[in-house]
C-alpha cells in the first residue's frame, strides 16, 4: 500500500510539473513587442503686460502756461511666459493742443520705480522720441506704427522685465496754443507674443 | 459517487499547479513597465509685474522629488510697492497644468504669519483676495512653502509642474 501512495504522490507532482510546464509555457513564450508616446500635452503660454499706475493718469494738467513742463514715469512690466515685443502708441485722437505741446519718451531703469516719479530713472541711451504730442499721435497710433522698444537692447521681453519711460511734455511759447486743450488720451503699451 | 482517495489527490495536485501558474502569470502581468520618480518636481517663479517689483525675480521654489506628506521645497522673495499710494497686493497663480493644482499644497508667510495656506487650486480660485498691504515704496519680504500633502498619494509620483506667481494690486 505505501508503495502505491508514493507511486499516485509521484504522479501528481508529475502531472503538477506537466500543467505547469505548459501553462508557463504558454505564458512566456509569446514574442512581443510594443512601443508607446507618453505625457503628450498641450499647456498654452501667457503675455501678460501692466503696469504701476493703479488706474491714474500720468499726467492731467488744467491752465498750463507757455514753457510749463510735466516729467513723470512710469514703469511697464511683463510677466508672460512668451517672448513678446512691447510697442507704445497712442490710439485716441488728441485735440488742437497737442501741435503745441513737445514731447520726449526716454526708456530705461530705477531700481526703485514709484509711478510719476522720476527720481531714480536711469536712461538707456538717447530718447526714442522727440518731437510733438500731436507728431507722436501720428506716428504712432496703433500696434501697425507702435514704437517698439526692447529692455537693454535686447531683441525681446521675457517675463520679469521691466522698463521704465519717462515722459516730459513741455506747452510752446506760442500764442496760438492759447485756450486749447489735447483732450483725453492714453498712452497704449502693447505686448505680443514673438 | 465518491472518489477514491488517489483520484482525489491527483486533482487536488492538479488544480495547485494550475493555480501556481496562473498566480506566476498574474504576477508577470503586474511588473510596471517603466520605472517611476519618487515624486513631484515643482518649480514657482515669482515675475513682477508694473505695481509690484519682486527680487530676486526667477524661480523662488523649486522642489524636486517632493513626496506626498514629504518635506516642503521653500524660498523667499522680497516684493516692492511701485505705485503712487499705497497697495493691497494679492497673488495670482498662471501657468501649470491645472489638473496637478490639487497636488501641490502652498504655504505664504510674511512678518511671521501664515497669510495663506491651501492648494494651488484654491490659490488660483481666490486670485484677488489680498494677503497683505504694502505703503507707498514699501517693501516686504515673503517666504514661499511648497509641499504635496499626504492626501496626493500615488497621484504626485512621476509628475512635474511649473507655475508662475505674481502679485498684484487687489480690487
Amino acid at each position: 500500500m505505501p508503495r502505491t501512495r508514493t507511486k499516485s504522490l509521484l504522479r501528481s507532482l508529475l502531472a503538477i510539473g506537466a500543467a505547469g510546464a505548459l501553462a508557463g509555457f504558454g505564458t512566456f513564450s509569446a514574442f512581443s513587442s510594443s512601443t508607446e508616446n507618453p505625457g503628450n500635452k498641450i499647456e498654452a503660454g501667457t503675455v501678460v503686460l501692466s503696469d504701476n499706475d493703479s488706474g491714474s493718469a500720468l499726467y492731467s494738467v488744467t491752465g498750463a502756461k507757455a514753457g510749463d513742463t510735466v516729467d513723470r514715469c512710469i514703469t511697464v512690466a511683463y510677466s508672460g511666459d512668451l517672448a513678446a515685443d512691447v510697442k507704445l502708441y497712442l490710439p485716441d485722437a488728441v485735440g488742437p493742443l497737442a501741435q503745441y505741446v513737445d514731447m520726449t519718451v526716454t526708456a530705461g531703469t530705477d531700481a526703485s520705480p514709484s509711478f510719476g516719479d522720476c527720481t531714480g530713472f536711469v536712461a538707456d541711451g538717447a530718447a526714442v522720441y522727440t518731437g510733438t504730442l500731436n507728431g507722436f499721435r501720428t506716428a504712432h497710433s496703433s500696434w501697425a506704427n507702435g514704437l517698439a522698444y526692447n529692455p537693454g537692447g535686447d531683441t525681446k521681453w521675457d517675463g520679469g522685465d521691466a522698463v521704465t519711460f519717462r515722459v516730459q511734455l513741455t506747452l510752446q511759447n506760442d500764442n496760438n496754443a492759447q485756450g486749447k486743450v489735447t483732450g483725453d488720451h492714453r498712452l497704449m503699451w502693447e505686448a505680443r507674443n514673438q | 459517487m465518491s472518489l477514491s482517495p488517489v483520484i482525489a489527490v491527483r486533482l487536488a495536485g492538479l488544480l495547485a499547479g494550475l493555480s501556481l501558474v496562473a498566480g506566476v502569470a498574474f504576477g508577470a502581468w503586474r511588473v510596471p513597465a517603466s520605472p517611476r520618480t519618487a515624486g513631484l518636481d515643482a518649480e514657482l517663479r515669482v515675475v513682477g509685474t508694473g505695481e509690484v517689483g519682486v527680487a530676486p525675480a526667477g524661480a523662488a521654489v523649486r522642489g524636486s522629488g517632493l513626496a506626498a506628506g514629504g518635506p516642503a521645497a521653500r524660498g523667499r522673495v522680497r516684493l516692492t510697492n511701485q505705485t503712487a499710494g499705497p497697495l493691497a497686493v494679492a497673488p495670482r497663480v498662471s501657468g501649470g497644468d491645472p489638473a496637478l493644482d490639487r497636488l501641490v499644497e502652498v504655504e505664504l508667510r510674511t512678518a511671521g504669519a501664515v497669510v495663506f495656506r491651501g492648494s494651488l487650486e484654491r490659490l488660483r480660485a481666490n486670485s484677488g483676495v489680498a494677503v497683505a498691504t504694502l505703503r507707498r515704496g514699501g517693501r516686504r519680504s515673503f517666504e514661499l512653502a511648497v509641499r504635496v500633502p499626504s492626501s496626493a498619494g500615488e497621484d504626485a509620483v512621476a509628475q512635474a509642474g511649473r507655475w508662475t506667481l505674481t502679485f498684484v494690486g487687489a480690487r
